[in-house]
């Protein structure tokens, strides 16, 4: 028995040296070494010059803050409509709840590449968004390089992008979540006299508190990870105003235009990439148990 | 019975691992050990050049039938970033190479030189007219460092297509010449303030020619600035963060560069650096050279006020702003738009059909031409080499042309075509090409262009002054350069 299995496994753990482990210890030996396709005939050992090359990169560094105040910006946005529109859906007074369910699920179904192409046009300065704008008095703003007259805003173009597309993940798991909630605890707490507010604050947001911090989880590590539309809309511009970490690890290793352009800068800049992720997701499962405790 | 039927299961399983190992071994003999029937070539063909190397692999393969092609389709980043990486695995996933001219340098190295191929395969030099190439862009972007590595399929250089219905219409010509007077004194200011020649305001609408006449005429077809203008745009223009910002400064700097003023501060045009460099290799533009890189910085920004949203505006929105009769002119335009504006554009653009002029980018026009060459990775270096020389015959230039406006690199084609298109061939397209402004074409390349697309855009979206942009700019390129 313990022979078939062990035989039955060796498929899986071979493509797992293949795809994974090979890869990632390649990763961690690249980062000392110095690789340009174009220019190198082979890797060559330069130990900690791109660590060097890092603390002085202020690109890289403004990438990572960013990357930050993206996640900052699109995550509790998420959380916070999720909860109100799975709220609103899961109301007793609310028609058409399929039909509505459907309709958000849209823009989690449209590949990347048309959400970029389409949102490009929305953005556009004679597309629909500066139209409705126009409509009410107020001037039309380039979207994409200066929204009201500061680059930096184009930040939070794409943050609607990004809020518009995975707000409804959120939504639908908290659907799941609020639909999941026993009925006899909403008529024990109608019969003692609680209000709808009291009904979803003492009642269905304690019992989804665990959905809530797995989207709050899932969903900023998905923010660290934005490419997709930078991309499709801003290609990292103007200047390096939407560059993020991933988007600057692109131009490092993949295009070569950067400063430093080269596989082993870009292997250490994946791995900062992984760090930060593991210490935001450590942050958050340490809260979820302090939650515990404090329940318990 | 229960511990002999484990044993049968047990059994049963250790016979399917074992015919499954042996079926993926098997068709992994069959495919790397069996000869193929044909050889077959994959060729990279980027952005507007394609169809017309489509269309010739498809008569390749009729006058080679043991030779298959896979023409790959790639837009000119997706192409680039491909065959750079593909250098890298030295795998030869690609056998025929294309290269933007500024690439010359990054692909030299991993190409077949012409000559090796010659003497390991001469059965297969079905192309010996290299006295017929255009014999300033075969020199720079065909060689390096002496050896022929490619050959030049598409001679594009930058051109300018206007609305000439407009241009020639009494009325505006009317309109203009009122209101250059009305403006005369802001007009100069303005010449004056980039560094131009106040006294070479055009006071006549005519074809743009040089930057004061882009300046002017932009302005007084840009309704933002003049609200009888017949279009909303004077200009239309690419400021989105792409490597289209190298060759649009490079256009606006070549006019001081090539001055008695810009020849004697720095010095002869040298290659591989070109117009943006000084003799010596170092950027041209340094503040402590000349201002004049900041105020060609400065230009550019004022020129992309003739459009209203000039960062979110790349290639394709400038064809359709032209296209659909928004914009006057695409002053930095391409050659290769010809197709798009003249002869297709009763289907592609019917609102301007017939009443777009073609000539040369106001200023100086800056050379792109695209090469082909073998992969010194190639399996099948032979083959691909014979696709080359067939995409550089009379006939397929021809072809190019036709479907895809890939301008002739060779003489006599221009010669056999120009009377097709008179005023445009020769006076236009050969004529700037025989005079360019020439961009840097260092292995580095693509590092210089991130580096001049950040800042110039940073720049122009008013997060830096011009003058820091270009300082910035200078070291950067520098450090690049390791100067």
């Amino acid at each position: 028995m313990r022979r078939s299995v062990a035989l039955l496994i060796i498929p899986t753990l071979v493509l797992l040296l293949a795809l994974v482990i090979y890869p990632t210890v390649y990763l961690w030996c690249m980062m000392f070494f110095s690789y340009h396709p174009a220019r190198d005939p082979y890797p060559i050992f330069v130990g900690f010059k791109n660590f060097e090359i890092l603390i002085t990169d202020s690109e890289a560094i403004s990438s990572i803050s960013t990357m930050l105040i993206l996640m900052g910006i699109t995550v509790p946005s998420q959380i916070i409509l999720g909860i109100i529109l799975a709220t609103l859906f899961s109301l007793r007074g609310t028609y058409g709840k399929l039909g509505l369910k459907v309709l958000i699920l849209i823009p989690m179904m449209i590949p990347a590449v048309i959400i970029g192409i389409n949102w490009r046009m929305i953005f556009f300065s004679h597309g629909p968004l500066n139209e409705i704008l126009n409509s009410l008095g107020i001037p039309p703003q380039p979207w994409l390089s200066a929204p009201f007259g500061n680059p930096s805003y184009t930040l939070f173009s794409l943050a609607i992008l990004d809020i518009w597309q995975w707000t409804p993940f959120v939504t639908l798991a908290l659907i799941s979540g609020i639909e999941g909630v026993p009925k006899d605890l909403y008529e024990a707490a109608s019969l003692d006299g609680a209000s709808e507010r009291q009904i979803f604050r003492y009642v269905s947001l304690p019992m989804i508190k665990g959905i809530i911090v797995i989207m709050l989880l899932l969903r900023t590590i998905d923010s660290l990870r934005i490419f997709d539309i930078i991309y499709m809309l801003t290609y990292g511009g103007p200047g390096i105003v939407t560059t993020t970490l991933p988007f600057y690890i692109f131009k490092t290793g993949f295009t070569l235009m950067s400063l430093n352009p080269g596989y082993g800068y870009a292997s250490l800049l994946s791995l900062i990439l992984l760090a930060i992720s593991l210490c935001i997701s450590t942050i958050i499962m340490k809260i979820i148990r302090i939650e515990k405790l404090i329940w318990e | 019975m229960n511990r002999n039927y484990k044993k049968a299961i047990t059994k049963v399983q250790a016979v399917i691992i074992v015919i499954v190992i042996v079926a993926i071994l098997a068709a992994g003999a069959y495919y790397f050990l069996m000869p193929p029937a044909k050889v077959k070539i994959r060729i990279v063909a980027i952005a507007h050049a394609a169809p017309g190397m489509k269309a010739i692999a498809e008569n390749f393969v009729k006058d080679y039938p043991n030779i298959e092609t896979e023409v790959l389709l790639f837009d000119w980043e997706t192409g680039r970033d491909k065959q750079l990486h593909e250098f890298a695995t030295k795998a030869g996933e690609y056998d025929v190479l294309m290269w933007d001219c500024i690439y010359t340098g990054a692909f030299a190295p991993h190409c077949y030189p012409v000559d090796d191929l010659k003497a390991k395969y001469p059965d297969a030099e079905i192309f010996k007219d290299y006295a017929d190439f255009i014999p300033t862009i075969d020199r720079q972007y065909a060689h390096w460092e002496g050896k022929r590595i490619g050959y030049v399929h598409c001679a594009n250089v930058m051109s300018m297509f206007y609305r000439k219905d407009l241009l020639e219409d009494p009325s505006i010509q009317a309109k203009y010449k009122k209101w250059v007077a009305d403006h005369l004194d802001e007009l100069k200011a303005l010449a004056s303030k980039f560094k131009l020649d106040p006294t070479k305001i055009p006071t006549e609408l005519t074809i743009p020619k040089t930057l004061e006449d882009l300046l002017v005429i932009g302005r007084f077809f840009t309704k933002k600035y003049n609200p009888e203008s017949p279009t909303e745009i004077g200009n239309t223009i690419m400021a989105m963060k792409t490597h289209t910002i190298h060759w649009e400064y490079c256009w606006l700097f070549a006019p001081w560069r090539h001055s008695p003023e810009g020849m004697a501060k720095c010095g002869d045009i040298v290659l591989p650096y070109g117009d943006m460099f000084t003799k010596d290799g170092l950027p041209a533009f340094d503040p402590a050279i000349t201002d004049m890189g900041i105020k060609v910085l400065e230009l550019f920004k004022e020129l992309t006020t003739y459009e209203p949203a000039p960062m979110e505006t790349e290639w394709s929105q400038c064809m359709d702003l032209l296209g659909t009769g928004k914009a006057f002119m695409w002053a930095g335009s391409w050659a290769s738009t010809f197709i798009d504006f003249i002869e297709k554009a009763p289907e592609e653009y019917p609102a301007i059909a017939g009443k777009i002029g073609v000539a040369p980018s106001p200023g100086m026009c800056v050379d792109g031409t695209w090469q082909v060459g073998v992969s010194k990775y190639s399996k099948h270096p032979k083959e691909a080499w014979l696709y080359c020389q067939y995409l550089m015959s009379k006939e397929s230039q021809k072809i190019a042309w036709e479907k895809a406006s890939s301008f002739p690199s060779r003489i006599s084609v221009i010669e056999e075509l120009a009377p097709r298109y008179p005023g445009i061939f020769k006076e236009t397209f050969l004529a700037s090409l025989l005079k360019p402004a020439i961009r840097d074409f260092v292995p580095e390349d693509p590092e210089l262009e991130d580096s001049i697309a950040k800042w110039v855009t940073d720049y122009v979206a008013g997060r830096v002054d011009a003058e820091t942009a270009i300082r910035e700019l200078t070291a950067e390129w520098k450090r690049i350069l390791g100067k």
